[in-house]
């Protein structure tokens, strides 16, 4: 599964990077000037604005120079502390998370002491000891664990990636390529890319895991409609306990722009052809749909689990989450991603 | 009607479960504890089946035959139903919007189960009898399956 990741397209996604922080408008800009001959008086006057700058830089130095000498300030409002950031959860109310700034690693590890290339946006990046950080060229600096792929760090880690990756607590390197995908990436070469990189089994990413993102870091980095782009190759299905739970969570995807499908229930009591609730019949519509979506559509499963506060399980579920079991076990549908949204 | 018997969503998933298990001429509660079921994927706990025949029952949307526990919708409920029922031939398409027609609230997330409101026992209607037909209903299940 996994392959060497499209190093030329990373150095693409660099120059586009690079183009927004404005670098190659200056070049460009600079083109555009260079055939136009200045008139003698603005020449004049960039000569007087020039003397007059000069004069003033000399006066500042003066005065600096008669200053006794002091260290330059560190940065002690951010060590030792615990930082506090408030981002949106999957779920629709906000949820406050703590991280602990690591002290020991110290602020020279920011960006792995090069911050001119570096690029770590809001400081999360700093956990560990070379973890979360990409270089101004787009590839990879530090080397990246299991462990922190599956710690509540992994957001640091996304940034790795090519930017602008997510997290959900514990869950393992949910990752969005905004950037890959955004480039036209496929998502084979974004998710190859990713799971050697971060030591992931080959496999282990979906596009299913990838669309937690935008939940987890919602307004923040990931864009829902960008993840689409890539969750869109495969379609999504959730199945869960409570149709009223799954069309719900169902209904919070689609505000993130991410389609996904349910199983619609079809009546099966028409005056023609009526049938029993709870008949093979009736069982193996429900079977049918999954089976027509996981296997022969190839999507992706999110399974959202049971309903807390029912003591007796629905055999509908049950039938849906044996069939799913076996048919993963089997290797005949991608990993069921399972995943609680807390209610 | 006061706020004891104002009509709650786990009332409406009960009112189409009875609807669509008596179009098959179902009308005993294994029947309809599947209904619910394949329209839900959940199976109606004591409480919402025990508020919801009561409160069904004073809103003038069901029959309750306390003998042999049978149930059935009444002229005022069919009248509401079938034409949704017509317009889409999906089950939990005609559950939310049966919920609209009569102004109830909808499901929300996290909210309690067992729900505080749904604490109205009907006449007759125990634990007891509840898991007889809940156990029938899955019996019947593990059959077909085998």
């Amino acid at each position: 599964m996994a392959t060497t990741p499209n190093f030329s397209s990373i150095e693409n996604f660099a120059l586009s990077r690079s183009f927004a922080l404005g670098k190659n408008f200056s070049l460009a800009a600079k083109k555009e000037i260079s055939h136009l001959t200045p008139s003698p008086i603005l020449r004049a006057s960039e000569s007087l604005a020039t003397a007059l700058l000069q004069t003033l830089g000399v006066i500042l130095l003066f005065f600096l120079l008669l200053q006794p000498l002091e260290p330059w300030p560190s940065r002690p409002s951010f060590q030792n502390h615990a930082w506090e950031q408030t981002f949106p959860s999957s779920s629709s109310h906000l949820e406050k998370t703590t991280y602990a700034y690591d002290a020991a690693s110290g602020s020279s590890l920011y960006c792995n002491g090069d911050p001119v290339n570096g690029l770590d946006p809001d400081g999360r990046c700093v956990e560990g000891t070379s973890a979360g950080w990409a270089n101004g060229n787009g590839s990879f600096a530090g080397t990246y664990d299991s462990l922190q792929a599956s710690s509540t760090f992994a957001y640091g880690l996304g940034w790795t990636v090519g930017g602008a990756l997510g997290t959900i607590n514990g869950m393992a390197a949910s990752l969005t390529t905004r950037p890959l995908a955004a480039m036209g990436q496929g998502f084979n070469e974004v998710t190859d890319f990713a799971e050697e990189n971060l030591n992931l089994a080959p496999g282990s990413l979906t596009a299913a895991t990838f669309m937690f993102a935008p939940l987890a870091v919602a307004g923040e980095v990931a864009k829902a409609e960008t993840v689409t782009k890539v969750a869109a190759e495969n379609p999504i299905i959730v199945v869960g306990e409570g149709m009223q739970k799954v069309n719900a969570f169902s209904q919070e995807m689609a505000e993130q722009g991410i389609s996904t499908r349910t199983y619609p229930a079809i009546n099966m009591n028409r005056p023609i052809n009526p049938n029993v609730y709870g008949s093979l019949k009736s069982l193996n519509a429900n079977r049918s749909w999954l089976d027509y979506w996981a296997k022969g559509k190839g999507a992706d499963v999110i399974d959202i689990g049971p309903q807390p506060g029912r003591s007796i399980s629905s055999p509908y579920y049950n039938m849906e989450v044996q069939n799913l079991y076996l048919w993963e076990q089997a290797n005949k549908i991608n990993p069921v991603i399972r995943f609680d949204p807390g209610y | 009607m006061n706020d004891t018997y104002k009509l709650r969503w786990s009332d409406i998933w009960l009112l189409i479960s009875i609807y669509l298990a008596s179009l098959k001429n179902e009308h005993q509660l294994k029947n309809i504890i599947g209904a619910a079921d394949a329209i839900n994927h959940a199976i109606i706990n004591f409480e919402e089946f025990s508020s919801g025949l009561m409160r069904l029952s004073k809103h003038g949307l069901i029959n309750v035959d306390s003998n042999l526990w049978h149930c059935g919708c009444t002229d005022k409920a069919i009248q509401i139903i079938e034409p949704i029922a017509k317009k889409n031939s999906l089950s939990f398409y005609l559950l939310k919007e049966v919920e609209k027609v009569l102004h109830v609230e909808p499901w929300v997330p996290k909210e309690s189960l067992p729900h505080p409101e749904n604490s109205l026992l009907y006449p007759g209607f125990t634990k007891e009898i509840y898991n007889k037909e809940v156990s029938a209903y899955v019996q019947r299940i593990h059959l077909t399956i085998k």
